[in-house]
């Protein structure tokens, strides 16, 4: 397993999903929603990017499981399935689907974020994954 | 059809090895020299290079280390970071070069080595998107995002298992007569089929095997390509695109900039895909052919899994595809993994491609591609000035 290192950009984006508010980065300006945080809004290029809480749902756009060990840090974890979850908002994230059996996750699977945190994390700078699991359309 | 650009005239690529006790500098030197020597010219002559980066990232300075390695004294000098793109990306760069006056042959140069003087790659790689957005949910280089376009392409268009393997299967076929190729054994759809699962869909025998070796190739004008020994090679049309990095910012996963980047170099060209006689695209998987293929209009967009389970990829096809056996069977040596499909355009509109040799070929279509799919570039190259 692996977590991010945040950066001065990224850090409030870290915090506020290990607070349980998962948030994305959003122009007031134009409204044009960010995946990851930004110094600038490369549509109009403002630079008060606000994030804005998401509902965490979203639904699978494509998903493959990995069955060998090409990066060291998540042998423990094969097989795991990585994935391309669109949001209800709009928004497309790279992130892994837990707590199912691999072959279940489809394209058009709905599922909801789960914020996984370091089970060691004190004082120091938040790392949290944004993993995602299966859940019932109506959710 | 418009003046042509610039020429390539002189082409060298060393046999692909899975290791070597060769360094990166001594790799290319030796597929510099064998360029040279085909293109009739000295370290004297050549006063441009183009240098590509290794898969660890390059040295500071690295065109300056190699120009003196090489004995020569450029007076254009860069170095070309994209990816599996970056040999197609040097040809138009040398054309622009070469167009600007600010030198008038250009060296190109492209190895990998792998083994005991494999380069290493440093903590330069920490604090960047694609490695805190992605790298953390076990993005397994670029074979997950590869993997997840085959996933969407099987999900929307019913792409096969089957229909995937024919691409390599084919191309085995291709590579039969390829001596510098890694693999040339012939396959077929069950072997495929029974490799090993590496990241689903895809498995062992559609990916690209990660190798050592080194092509070179020489860009120069129109009038020195007329004294060149061998008959040039003619760039007619190009067309570059950087979309994205990370997979999450792809804009559509089932359409790859190929859609804008062939259609840009074929009307530069003044040609339509119908003319081209040989498409040699960039194969580091059985997805990127399929998508290519569809993208720059050689099958319709959804029939690329049909089209590959029927179409002659041999001399006789139309157009024939990959016809050294591309890199699913040369092998990826690093970034000259993407000039082996430059390299047989150019064998092709030479005739000198042995047993593969596409009859009267005029025309051909090469395309790069680096990341997944975020840097394409297409070429159109033909055998005679116009």
């Amino acid at each position: 397993m692996k977590r991010p290192l945040p950066t001065t950009t990224s850090q409030p984006f870290f915090d506020a999903a290990a607070a349980g508010r998962l948030s994305f980065p959003r122009c007031p300006g134009c409204g044009a929603w960010q995946s990851y945080p930004r110094p600038y809004c490369p549509v109009c290029l403002r630079d008060d990017l606000e994030l804005v809480p998401v509902a965490g749902t979203g639904t699978v756009h494509a998903a493959t499981v990995v069955h060998r060990a090409i990066v060291a840090a998540f042998t423990e974890q094969i097989p795991y399935v990585h994935a391309l979850v669109d949001l209800d908002e709009g928004i497309r994230v790279v992130s892994m689907v837990i707590d199912c059996p691999p072959e279940v996750v489809r394209p058009g699977l709905p599922v909801v974020a789960v914020i996984d945190l370091p089970p060691d994390e004190t004082d120091g700078p938040s790392s949290p994954l944004v993993l995602f699991r299966p859940r019932p359309p109506d959710e | 059809m418009r003046t042509p650009l610039a020429a390539v005239v002189g082409v060298a690529e060393l046999p692909v090895a899975p290791t070597t006790e060769l360094t990166h500098f001594e790799l290319i030197a030796g597929a510099a020299r064998e360029a040279m020597l085909d293109a009739g010219c000295l370290p004297g002559d050549i006063d441009g290079l183009l240098v590509a980066t290794t898969m660890a990232g390059a040295q500071i300075t690295l065109p300056a280390m190699v120009a003196e390695y090489l004995g020569v004294t450029p007076t254009y000098c860069d170095l070309v970071d994209l990816g599996g793109a970056s040999a197609a990306g040097m040809v138009w760069r040398a054309a622009a070069a070469i167009a600007v006056g600010a030198c008038t042959s250009v060296l190109c140069l492209l190895g990998e080595t792998r083994g005991r003087w494999a380069p290493v790659r440093g903590p330069g790689w920490r604090g960047l998107p694609i490695i805190e957005f992605e790298g953390v949910y076990g993005r397994a280089g670029p074979t997950t995002g590869y993997a997840l376009a085959a996933d969407r392409h099987a999900a929307r268009y019913g792409t096969t298992d089957e229909q995937r393997a024919a691409v390599v299967v084919a191309q085995r076929r291709n590579a039969a007569g390829n001596p510098l190729a890694l693999h040339r054994d012939p396959l077929t759809v069950d072997d495929v089929l029974t490799s090993p699962l590496v990241c689903t869909p895809l498995r062992l025998l559609e990916i690209v095997r990660p190798a050592s070796g080194a092509s070179a190739f020489v860009v120069t004008t129109s009038d020195r390509a007329a004294d060149a020994p061998q008959s040039g090679v003619w760039l007619l049309g190009f067309a570059e695109r950087i979309s994205h990095a990370g997979i999450a910012h792809m804009p559509d996963l089932l359409h790859t900039p190929v859609v804008d980047t062939a259609r840009r170099a074929y009307a530069m060209a003044g040609v339509e895909p119908a003319d081209i006689d040989v498409a040699e695209l960039y194969d580091c998987y059985t997805i990127t052919v399929i998508l290519t293929l569809e993208d720059a209009g050689f099958c319709a967009k959804g029939q690329g899994g049909p089209f590959v389970a029927t179409a002659d990829f041999g001399p006789k096809g139309r157009p024939a595809i990959n016809t050294n056996g591309g890199q699913l069977c040369m092998g990826q040596a690093g970034v000259a993994g993407g000039a082996t499909h430059l390299i047989q355009a150019v064998r092709q509109l030479r005739g000198t491609a042995g047993p593969n040799q596409v009859p009267d070929c005029q025309l051909a279509f090469v395309n790069g591609n680096g990341g997944v799919f975020g840097e394409q570039c297409s070429l159109v190259l033909g055998n005679r000035p116009r």
